[in-house]
């Protein structure tokens, strides 16, 4: 995300005389928002107080302290048009982030683009310079004539790896360079929801799966903690204002995920028939657009999966994966083991836990129409 | 000059005087209020009346005056610098330098050379008003046998100055007051900074030319002196990291007479030129050597040489409207980033 150029507020030169004034009194707290020709700040010189007025609206990151003396032309104040700009530049002490004598190798933003999303160290670069989007790109192309230059050990046959999955395995790899993952995991007892299936599929002549009990009972566990609906944007967490469960399905080598939007408000056997009416999309036209859903779910259960750590997608919070323990002396002794990973960033271990407990709940006295 | 890790600019130039008339009996200063305790206006002379005594002449208001007696000085072989308290008032002496001083090589011969130096500051910024804020250096640009010459962060003023007191004629040097306060720099402090330095002659004074990538691989080529080179710096970075637009960035000191040839150099390799200057808009600085590139750079040119200057008006005293007037660092910036994507010529030259 671009940020926006803050307007520095600068000390005055007064007079011919003060080479140096005291900064006396702020007049507008810090991450305020100011309007232009706001009184910001009273500084004094050797002849007088006098206030200094914002020159532009924004939000005011103070960079000295009351008290301070500081030079005149010197920079005491930043205002940002955008709050998230203002949060960023107020973590880092203010120091702007391309400024070529930061720590960091300068280098433009297009390159540190590539290079985040290649894989690709940007410090690592020397060059004379700024290193940019072009240095990028040839150590990229060196890096892939060298893997190409190796002979291929003679033991093995290609085969064509669907591009949806390499697409996704990338946007997998990013998603977990960016973020720590945490895991919790639960088990439920299978008993109940597979009776709801049978008792409700009759009822209601629909063919029903505990696939569709899963995805109502996580959307309306997704309404008490919404912080597990949300992504990350730099340092801001946000929360997504709609519920959009991605349901991992395995078509012919491919798994794509479409997201069925707001399960809580629909019943068992509208979900019943989004999801057959998704396979059969699926089925039909592989290359179905990425998806856009807020959180995701994979059933294992019916491939004989006990436990498993699903991965966490781009741009969501956690995801679910669900397989099943059988006890086959006791059919009612099964159980669907729950597996969560999380982003650490916006969910911590016993929110995550929380979470479980109450889709555990859930699914051990399924009652949806 | 590793003195300069913490002076300004300002304390530079005290130092550069100070040096002047140490090595030489014949540099003499004069001026309004520049003696001690006052030391200038802007503090540029302070000590110097203390340490030189009669060398040092604290003249009375009469810019005609001080600049008069500062011709004859020369002529009877004193080497005179002469401050203005504000380059606004130059146009007091104006007389003085156009018919006078800048003439009398040319009018008398040898012997008659007059090598005044009058230095003033100049320029916007601190909402002093119409007649204490202008850049009127290029109203003085056509003058026969007036050299200009504009300090900046990195020039070494004592080298330059002395190179200009041997004349033969007179110099006109102006000084952005903003740049007195600024960290006077050097090509190592630069280079140490991320900028690559091409340091080389413009009129036997010093150019520097920085850039983010190497010369051969910017987009352009963008020319500015003084304070107006400074603010360019942080414009120049900001189109490196954002946008991947790579501008060489040449301030040269020397205005007047232009010797350009190794400017051209480098617009040719670069194909597109940009000149930038704080004074008003029209008959400027850039607008000459805006033709000149043309004339110069045709067949290497991919797009029109720009020039970006103040707007022609009256500079307010309130600080905002001072902003609308005087050169935008913004529309700068957008105009640098227009140039740089601009490819309407076919390249004939070649290199």
């Amino acid at each position: 995300m671009n940020a926006v150029a803050a307007l520095e507020v600068e000390i005055p030169a007064l007079n011919a005389n003060d080479a140096r004034v005291q900064v006396t009194r702020w007049l507008a707290d810090e991450g305020q928002h100011v309007a232009a020709g706001t009184a910001l700040v009273t500084i004094e010189t050797s002849k007088a107080s006098i206030d200094v007025e914002a020159p532009s609206s924004g939000y005011l990151q103070r960079l000295v302290e009351e008290g301070a003396h500081v030079a005149t032309g010197s920079i005491v104040a930043r205002l940002h048009p955008r709050h998230e700009d203002y949060l960023r530049d107020a973590r880092t002490d203010g120091r702007p982030a391309t400024r070529p004598a930061d720590r960091r190798a300068p280098a433009t933003r297009a390159a540190r683009e590539l290079a985040d999303a290649a894989g690709v160290d940007v410090d690592a670069i020397a060059v004379d310079g700024v290193v940019t989007r072009r240095h990028v790109e040839e150590l990229i192309a060196r890096r892939q004539e060298c893997s190409n230059a190796m002979p291929a050990p003679d033991d093995s046959d290609p085969v064509a790896i669907a591009p949806r999955q390499l697409e996704f395995a990338q946007a997998l790899e990013i998603a977990a360079r960016r973020t720590v993952a945490g895991f919790v995991s639960s088990s439920v007892r299978a008993g109940p929801v597979v009776e709801f299936c049978r008792r409700y599929g009759a009822a209601n002549r629909a063919a029903v799966v505990p696939t569709d009990v899963f995805l109502r009972s996580t959307a309306a566990a997704l309404a008490a903690f919404p912080r597990l609906n949300a992504w990350r944007d730099g340092d801001t967490a946000r929360i997504y204002r709609q519920v959009r469960i991605g349901l991992a399905i395995e078509v012919g080598g491919n798994v794509v995920a479409p997201a069925l939007a707001s399960p809580a408000d629909l019943t068992i056997a509208d979900i019943a028939r989004w999801r057959l009416d998704a396979s059969l999309r699926a089925r039909r036209d592989p290359s179905l657009p990425a998806t856009d859903a807020t959180f995701s779910l994979t059933n294992l259960s019916d491939l004989g999966v006990e436990l498993f750590v699903p991965n966490l997608v781009p741009r969501q919070a956690a995801t679910l994966g669900v397989g099943r323990r059988s006890a086959d002396d006791d059919p009612e002794r099964a159980r669907w083991v729950l597996g969560l990973a999380f982003d650490h960033s916006l969910v911590n271990g016993a929110e995550a836990a929380r979470f479980l407990g109450t889709l555990t709940d859930l699914l051990e006295r399924p009652s949806w129409a | 000059m590793s003195n300069a890790q913490s002076l300004t600019v300002a304390a530079r130039l005290n130092r550069a005087l100070q040096d002047l008339m140490a090595d030489d009996d014949r540099v003499v200063v004069l001026g309004a209020d520049i003696a001690d305790p006052y030391g200038g206006a802007f503090k540029v002379t302070r000590g110097l009346s203390t340490a030189f005594g009669a060398r040092v002449w604290s003249t009375p208001v009469s810019e005609a005056g001080m600049v008069g007696v500062a011709a004859g000085m020369a002529l009877a072989g004193l080497r005179p610098i002469v401050e203005i308290m504000f380059a606004d008032f130059l146009t007091l002496a104006f007389d003085g330098l156009f018919n006078h001083a800048s003439k009398y090589p040319a009018m008398y011969g040898p012997g008659a050379e007059c090598p005044v130096v009058v230095r003033t500051p100049a320029g916007a910024g601190r909402g002093y008003g119409p007649t204490h804020s202008q850049c009127p250096e290029k109203f003085f640009l056509g003058v026969p046998g007036l050299a200009v010459v504009a300090a900046n962060r990195h020039l070494d003023p004592r080298k330059a100055l002395a190179t200009q007191l041997a004349g033969p004629g007179p110099t006109l040097w102006v000084e952005h007051k903003a740049l007195y306060g600024a960290a006077a720099t050097t090509t190592s402090m630069l280079s140490s900074e991320g900028w690559l330095c091409r340091e080389f002659e413009l009129g036997g004074l010093p150019a520097v030319a920085q850039s983010q990538v190497p010369i051969e691989d910017c987009d352009l080529v963008v020319v500015a002196y003084g304070e107006t080179a400074h603010m360019l710096e942080s414009i120049v970075t900001r189109l490196a990291i954002e946008d991947e637009v790579f501008c060489a960035l040449v301030s040269p000191a020397r205005l007047n007479p232009p010797d350009l040839e190794a400017l051209w150099d480098l617009v040719r390799a670069t194909g597109r030129v940009a000149f930038v200057e704080e004074g008003p808009e029209a008959w400027s600085w850039g607008a000459e050597l805006a033709y000149r590139a043309g004339r110069e750079c045709a067949a290497y040119l991919r797009a029109a040489p720009l020039s970006f200057a103040s707007r022609s008006d009256a500079i307010p005293c309130n600080m905002w409207r001072e902003s609308e007037v005087v050169l935008s660092p913004g529309t700068v910036a957008a105009g640098l980033r227009a140039l740089a994507r601009h490819n309407d010529r076919a390249v004939i030259g070649g290199h």
